[in-house]
């Protein structure tokens, strides 16, 4: 990116999803209020970025070869790149940021490059849906996300790429004429489409998204001015619902290994930010997580099992009478997008240790969480110190 | 301040830009050349070799120059693949060969000077190029200007230690003309690999040119294409015309020699 433009970073103009998208409200459970919510509002614990390093391997075991032949020689030339080369993505997992917060599409209303009001959220429904807020005169991000995704598109079957939906709102409306957008989007993808209207309904949009807003100072009669914007795409599955965020720097191959997890639908319940304490005393332990139903359809939490604990349970703090009890809180439902929150002072999992279990000091935990649909979630769940709680109370 | 070209991030224009470590190296590479073809002019005795030696060199230095200057070295630096793959095949297959010629000196004065062995030239040319071409190493060094340089610098390395076995400065060492012709046919084998993985891969492989601001209406695809098609479609042909050339002036040699000794 020019770095003369003011064009603020994904990471630093878009935190997290959690912290700018609206909440929804809490849905109607047989837990306490506090413990379910429609939306989380920790991060994600682990932010996974996918991994390739299948082709590296098959250069350098390529290169390797001619190297080791002594009638050959001559230069490398692929493979992948580095970047991605720590792990390969496991199934499911995307290689863009997956969003904590499941949140609905934005509902706003836009003119398309040729004049028809565009309901976005209605016009894309039933279809994995690209968002991308960019404009046409951009010399590199816009362009490059573009290139990427119609060249990726191009390599997936007719059937697959017609499930896609790629939506650009521009952040120029002065400069991008429905007709200039609808040339530039074209020579990418003809089936790509370029939204546009008044400032007032682009801001609407841009905050409907949650996408920090743009900014263009121009000189009077400049017709050359940088705007600057925000430089993610986002996935909406086809669910409705936010799945995935992609910053500038996601590559081709990034793009043809999400898209066919994007398409094959919500992946269910993750968990994150879980750990444990277990009590100095070693016999007993409490842990707390934060859990999102990112599928399509309710799931329910069934139980927790603890891997060298002889007995487990989900508790919930209730208020009777005044005094406050530990209460057994049993399978736990949640609807798409609904969010369950295990913390300290809160809702939480508790577990009786054996004597001397191996468990017990143990630095993480492997916890299994079984639900009705999904059904077994195995997690490595890090013990933190009880003495570190009250610094990390402060901390927060 | 920018001495070498590396990848900026800039959009791409013609406007020109001065990279003074590019020149510095060419600068100096040809004061070195300089004072070694005065050394070895001791053992010319005619003029007109000495000018083909001059100019081989100078053909070399003019050809590293252009490698690494505005505006291949810049395209190549962080904007094409196909500019990055042009820069090798001038630096292995038009540089280093053209100042191995012109730093040739007779036969049999080759003191001072690493021997052949084809095995540990290919060894080299192979294990530098394989390394300046894996992905993971390209994304991380093309944004430095050290990092850019030392790929280059490589390539140059690279296709002297290619050539050596066949350009040897002591003509004496040079291998014989079938053995030269095996090993150089035996050096296109390998490109086979990237360059066919760059024609034919699904994706682009290098980050740092599939993000760069877009040139030429290129896209990384089509880039990347190119590339491989520079890297065999170039290189290769170099490399058998080489060869056919050794090959008749071997024949000629040969029916020469038959026709003296029938004389």
């Amino acid at each position: 990116m020019n770095p003369a433009r003011v064009r603020p970073s994904t990471s630093e103009s878009h935190p997290r999803a959690d912290a700018r998208l609206p909440r929804r409200p809490a849905p109607n459970h047989r837990i306490p209020e506090e413990t379910i919510e429609a939306h989380s509002q920790n991060p994600p614990a682990v932010v996974t970025r996918g991994r390739d390093a299948t082709l590296v391997l098959g250069l350098v075991l390529a290169l390797v070869a001619c190297s080791c032949a002594p009638s050959r020689g001559g230069p490398g030339g692929a493979g992948s790149d580095s970047a991605r080369a720590a792990g390969e993505p496991g199934p499911g997992r995307l290689a863009g940021y997956e969003a904590p917060n499941p949140t609905p599409k934005p509902d706003f209303v836009l003119t398309d490059f040729d004049g028809r009001r565009f309901d976005f959220r209605r016009d894309t429904a039933g279809r994995l849906t690209l968002l991308f807020f960019g404009y046409t005169h951009c010399p590199d991000v816009c362009p490059i996300h573009m290139a990427n995704l119609a060249a990726v598109l191009s390599h997936m079957p007719p059937d697959e790429a017609h499930r896609v939906r790629v939506v650009f709102v521009t952040t120029d409306p002065v400069r991008d004429t429905p007709a200039r957008l609808k040339d530039w989007l074209g020579a990418f993808d003809p089936a790509f489409v370029g939204l546009t209207g008044t400032r007032a309904e682009l801001e609407a949009a841009l905050r409907a998204a949650g996408v920090a807003p743009t900014v263009a100072q121009p000189a009077p009669g400049d017709t050359s001015y940088d705007v600057g914007h925000a430089a993610q795409v986002l996935a909406y599955g086809l669910d409705g619902r936010l799945r995935a965020e992609y910053p500038f720097g996601t590559r081709q191959k990034d793009w043809a290994h999400d898209l066919p997890i994007l398409l094959a639908g919500a992946p269910g319940p993750a968990v994150f930010g879980a750990y444990a304490r277990i009590l100095p005393t070693r016999d007993m332990g409490a842990g707390y997580f934060t859990l999102v139903n990112r599928g399509a359809e309710t799931d329910t939490l069934l139980g927790v099992r603890v891997e060298g604990a002889t007995h487990e349970q989900l508790h919930a703090l209730q208020n009777v009478g005044g005094m406050v009890r530990m209460v057994p809180l049993g399978p736990v439902a949640l609807a798409p997008g609904d969010t369950l929150r295990l913390r300290e002072g809160g809702s939480h999992f508790m577990f009786d240790l054996a004597p001397n279990a191996p468990a017990a000091r143990a630095e993480s935990l492997a916890v299994t969480l079984r639900f009705a649909h999904a059904g077994p979630l195995q997690l490595r769940v890090p013990v933190r110190p009880y003495a570190d709680q009250a610094a990390e109370a402060q901390a927060r | 301040m920018t001495w070498w070209c590396a990848a900026t991030n800039l959009p791409w224009s013609w406007a020109w830009r001065a990279y003074p470590g590019v020149w510095a190296f060419v600068g100096l590479l040809a004061a070195w050349g300089a004072r070694a073809l005065r050394r070895n002019f001791a053992h010319e005795t005619t003029g007109a070799r000495r000018g083909s030696r001059v100019a081989a060199f100078a053909g070399g230095v003019l050809c590293t120059w252009m490698a690494l200057d505005w505006p291949l070295g810049t395209l190549g630096g962080g904007y094409l693949l196909a500019a990055h793959t042009a820069q090798y095949v001038v630096l292995t297959f038009f540089a280093a060969p053209l100042l191995l010629l012109g730093l040739r000196r007779g036969p049999g004065d080759g003191a001072g000077l690493p021997g052949v062995n084809p095995l540990a030239s290919l060894v080299i040319y192979t294990g530098l190029l394989a390394a300046t071409h894996v992905p993971a190493i390209v994304d991380a060094m093309m944004p430095t200007q050290w990092g850019s340089a030392v790929v280059d610098l490589a390539w140059l390395v690279g296709g002297i230690a290619l050539w050596w076995p066949a350009l040897h400065p002591d003509t004496e060492l040079r291998l014989n003309p079938p053995l030269r012709m095996g090993y150089l046919f035996a050096s296109t084998l390998a490109p086979t690999v990237p360059a066919a993985l760059l024609i034919f891969g699904d994706y682009p492989y290098y980050g740092i040119y599939e993000l760069a601001p877009r040139a030429f209406g290129l896209s990384a695809q089509q880039d990347q294409q190119l590339a491989g098609l520079i890297m065999k479609v170039i290189g290769d042909p170099l490399i058998w015309f080489s060869t056919a050339f050794i090959f008749f002036r071997w024949q000629a040699r040969l029916e020469r020699e038959q026709r003296e000794e029938e004389s």
